[in-house]
């Protein structure tokens, strides 16, 4: 039962990691991306092929990994970035499909569907984190750096920057400032830390194989950062707990193996629904068309607001 | 070569399936802004549908067909989009609903539906040759019917009141507002002509994939691929997108495993993006000529939906 | 610094949104550009700020050309706007997005700016709503909120796209002092306005825009005393 709870918790916080990346790339700078399984896959392909090489030191493969997603959301953003925002979505769910299939293919290094097994332990500064619970204490560790560097950004100049571009493109434009220069910055810091997930990923579990960083992955993170809140810090916390908790739950009903996936996929997707029709109930949304009534009782030109828009 | 032109020839008349699906979604996409997702699990719902009824009797099968498609792509505009839409004015939360959608969409129907790809019977998946190239009869069929939903798609759009308004909500949403058109009535439109597309789609992609519960999601994602490669407000540049596609995945399997062939089409995507952002229509007389934003205003959605 | 447009011409598929517009505007100066719905004067303002790219034309800044350049540099050159739909960062708190206009760049020394943010919202009376979200103001708020960033950015150029409408006589008061401050400091401010009463009162130069078409311009008692203004824009003939 401890075990248990020790894994669960441990996948908990490497979850909640991975999706801190999403949430900065998606919730603080709006930029839906639906690949960000692939910076988690990266971390942990990277971690798995080079950890044997170096003694299983954290740093290392952390470094690496991180670097490599880095490099990739780099690429990615050049490409998907020339066509506007809206289209990021297509551009990273074909670059997820790219990537699904290269993991598949390239039997040689990825090993396919077989993974690759036998990862060692991760050591620090020499120390080897040998047990379980010592692992998921790192994991949770990690977490709370990166709740509070998310927390921090968010309330600096780069989180204002990123605010802005997800508020209003065109008006961050006329402040001066460039929508594009921050989505890059926010969809390369994202795949950072969602590497750093992957990278405890692959030493938390040992194995890696193509299947696990498909799209039901990223499909998994999204609805981790819809359910616990887009946007807020502790937000993919939250959002983790929720999801992660979802997964025994649905094991209880005691299905056939073949319609858990799937019913695992029907909840997430209905959860993203709930949360973005209760969001508008209950937030900003509410408050506006309140708003907006009150302000059309005003002797003024305000009600045109709606149609004259730029360009006119 | 022969056989390099053969599978460039197959993968054109493949790519006739992501036509239908590319022109619907243009529409979709240029009218109501709406990148709508969930159609993927729409193609995937009329194979089924059509491949389930189908022994009961062919016209009753598309009848069912129809009637599953307009019931889902309505369903999922006024019961989705425009509850959401009225509440929250950016279209973020309407991505975020349709993404959700497709997600339930289709893994309701991995619940339902065997994961294996079943194929309705036909005779017509014997090969004519011509001129020493094997062309599957109904691959050609497909590749009709897509010629067929094409012209009548721009009939409609030309020679229509309701076609004359689209168009103007797609061009610029702010004058159709001006005018005092409905623009609801075209969005409603709009996708009234993307679930009658996805019929035939549905259909011929049944008999030349099989039906399976995921199948709708690589044909719809191609079809997006066309529309921002074939340029935002063009049917005719959705259309050619899409057939280029086609191509590209047939000729795919010259030199490489199956296995390979979405990865390669993705790509191509991904290169075609990085070096003409805005779409193939920058190489050719391209759209009808208006002051154009600069590249970075591109980020603003061509059309907001009504509130 | 004058604002120099020369011959701006824009178009919309058929539609000619700006036909051959030429006018300056001066510094220390308020011109208001006035006219019907769809005459072009926020297609003006998209030009000149970068929004759009005029199919021919000049605008110019002194000696520097605008045309062609993206609207943040733009932006960085001094020539700032407003818009009409405001286009707050909603979900952003007013401080945050003042702040945001006032730094240049991600990492500007962050004390001296916080002091001049202060004294923005002090001066526009959102002290007590500085940390509410800008979503949840008043209309009036709101609009004192689109002057902050504009005073936050301090620039050369003020492009006020309808900031008047709808304000309670006091907002209405402060916004006709905080224009006549930023004139006193010699900006080239330009305003749309409908209301005639604000035009009469703050502008030293107005432009008649019609139809895409700068129709007339000069002082206020000239453009007014205009024949086909009053035909067209007042809707009598007298």
């Amino acid at each position: 039962m401890i075990d248990y709870l020790t894994t669960v918790g441990a996948l908990t916080g490497i979850f909640a990691i991975a999706a801190i990346g999403l949430n900065i790339t998606t919730g603080f700078a709006g930029v839906f991306s639906a690949a960000q399984a692939v910076f988690m896959g990266i971390g942990a392909y990277v971690t798995a092929l080079l950890a044997p090489e170096v003694g299983g030191s954290l740093v290392v493969c952390a470094l690496a990994g991180v670097a490599l997603a880095v490099v990739v959301a780099f690429v990615l953003a050049s490409a998907a970035l020339r066509v506007s925002e809206e289209y990021f979505m297509v551009a990273s769910l074909a670059f997820q499909i790219i990537v699904s299939t290269v993991l598949i293919s390239w039997y040689s290094v990825t090993k396919g569907t077989d993974g690759i097994p036998g990862i060692p332990i991760p050591t620090i500064m020499g120390a080897e984190l040998s047990d379980q619970a010592g692992q998921t204490v790192l994991i949770w560790a990690v977490v709370a750096v990166m709740v509070g560097l998310t927390a921090v950004l968010r309330r600096g100049s780069v989180g204002r920057l990123f605010y802005a571009i997800r508020e209003d493109p065109i008006a961050t434009q006329t402040l001066g400032r460039s929508p594009i220069a921050g989505k890059y910055a926010a969809i390369m810091l994202g795949a950072a830390v969602s590497a750093l997930g992957g990278v405890l990923y692959a030493f938390y579990t040992g194995f890696v194989n193509s299947a696990t960083f498909d799209y039901a992955m990223s499909i998994k993170l999204v609805a981790i950062v819809v359910v616990g809140g887009i946007g807020l810090a502790i937000g993919p916390v939250v959002g983790s707990a929720v999801i992660i908790a979802v997964i025994p739950l649905i094991s209880l009903l005691d299905l056939p193996s073949t319609a858990v996936g799937p019913l695992q996929q029907l909840v997430y997707g209905l959860l993203i629904i709930a949360v973005v029709v209760l969001r508008g109930y209950l937030t900003g949304g509410g408050l506006r068309a309140l708003r907006r009534r009150h302000r059309s009782t005003l002797p003024s030109s305000a009600s045109r607001i709606d149609t004259e828009r730029v360009p006119t | 070569m022969h056989e390099f032109v053969q599978l460039a020839i197959g993968g054109l008349l493949v790519g006739g399936i992501y036509v239908m699906i590319a022109i619907g979604m243009s529409l979709i996409l240029d009218v109501t802004g709406i990148l709508h997702i969930a159609h993927g699990a729409n193609i995937s719902l009329c194979a089924l549908t059509f491949t389930a009824v189908e022994p009961h009797g062919f016209v009753l099968a598309v009848a069912a067909t129809l009637v599953v498609s307009l019931a889902f792509t309505m369903a999922a505009y006024d019961l989705l989009y425009r509850p959401v839409a009225k509440r929250q004015a950016d279209l973020f939360p309407l991505f975020l609903a349709s993404f959700g959608l497709w997600i339930v969409g289709s893994s309701a129907l991995t619940l339902v539906f065997s994961a294996n790809a079943t194929h309705p019977p036909t005779s017509l998946d014997s090969t004519i040759d011509v001129a020493g190239l094997h062309l599957v009869k109904i691959n050609l069929m497909a590749f009709g019917a897509a010629i067929v939903c094409y012209l009548l798609t721009r009939t409609f759009l030309r020679r229509t009141m309701t076609g004359s308004l689209m168009r103007a909500a797609a061009c610029n949403g702010e004058m159709a507002d001006v005018w005092g058109m409905p623009r609801r009535r075209a969005e409603r439109v709009a996708f009234v002509i993307a679930a009658l597309l996805s019929v035939p789609a549905g259909i011929f992609a049944a008999y030349i994939f099989g039906a399976y519960p995921t199948m709708g999601d690589v044909p719809l994602l191609i079809a997006f691929a066309t529309v921002i490669i074939g340029g935002v407000g063009s049917i005719t540049g959705a259309a050619a997108g899409a057939l280029i596609f086609g191509v590209i995945q047939g000729v795919a399997l010259w030199q490489l495993p199956p296995a390979w062939q979405e990865g390669v089409v993705f790509t191509v995507f991904l290169l075609i993006i990085l070096i003409a952002p805005r779409g193939l229509a920058m190489f050719g007389k391209g759209r009808p000529k208006r002051a154009k934003p600069t590249p970075q205003t591109s980020s603003e959605p061509p059309v907001e939906l009504v509130r | 610094m004058s604002l120099q447009i020369d011959t701006v011409r824009a178009a919309f598929g058929g539609l000619v949104a700006l036909d051959d517009v030429s006018l300056t505007a001066e510094p220390g100066a308020v011109t208001a550009l006035i006219g019907p719905n769809g005459a072009g004067k926020t297609t003006l303002f998209n030009a000149i700020s970068g929004l759009i790219t005029p199919d021919r034309g000049s605008i110019r800044l002194g000696d520097v050309e605008l045309v062609g350049k993206p609207a943040r540099h733009i932006a960085k050159l001094g020539v700032i706007r407003s818009f009409q739909e405001l286009r707050l960062f909603g979900g952003v708190s007013v401080y945050d997005q003042t702040l945001f206009a006032a730094e240049r760049r991600v990492a500007t020394r962050s004390r001296k700016v916080r002091g001049k943010v202060d004294r923005i919202l002090a001066r526009l009376g959102l002290s007590d709503v500085r940390r509410d979200l800008a979503v949840n103001l008043s209309y009036g708020q709101q609009k004192a909120v689109s002057i902050a960033r504009m005073l936050a950015m301090e620039g050369r150029v003020w492009l006020l796209d309808e900031q008047a409408a709808g304000l309670a006589p006091r907002e209405y008061d402060l916004f006709c002092e905080v224009v006549d401050e930023a004139r006193r400091r010699g900006l080239v401010i330009v305003l749309i306005e409908h209301n005639l009463q604000l035009v009469r009162e703050l502008a030293d130069k107005v432009v008649f825009l019609d139809r895409g078409r700068a129709l007339a311009t000069g002082t206020v008692q000239e453009v007014f005393g205009n024949d086909v203004v009053r035909a067209l824009y007042f809707g009598r003939r007298d």
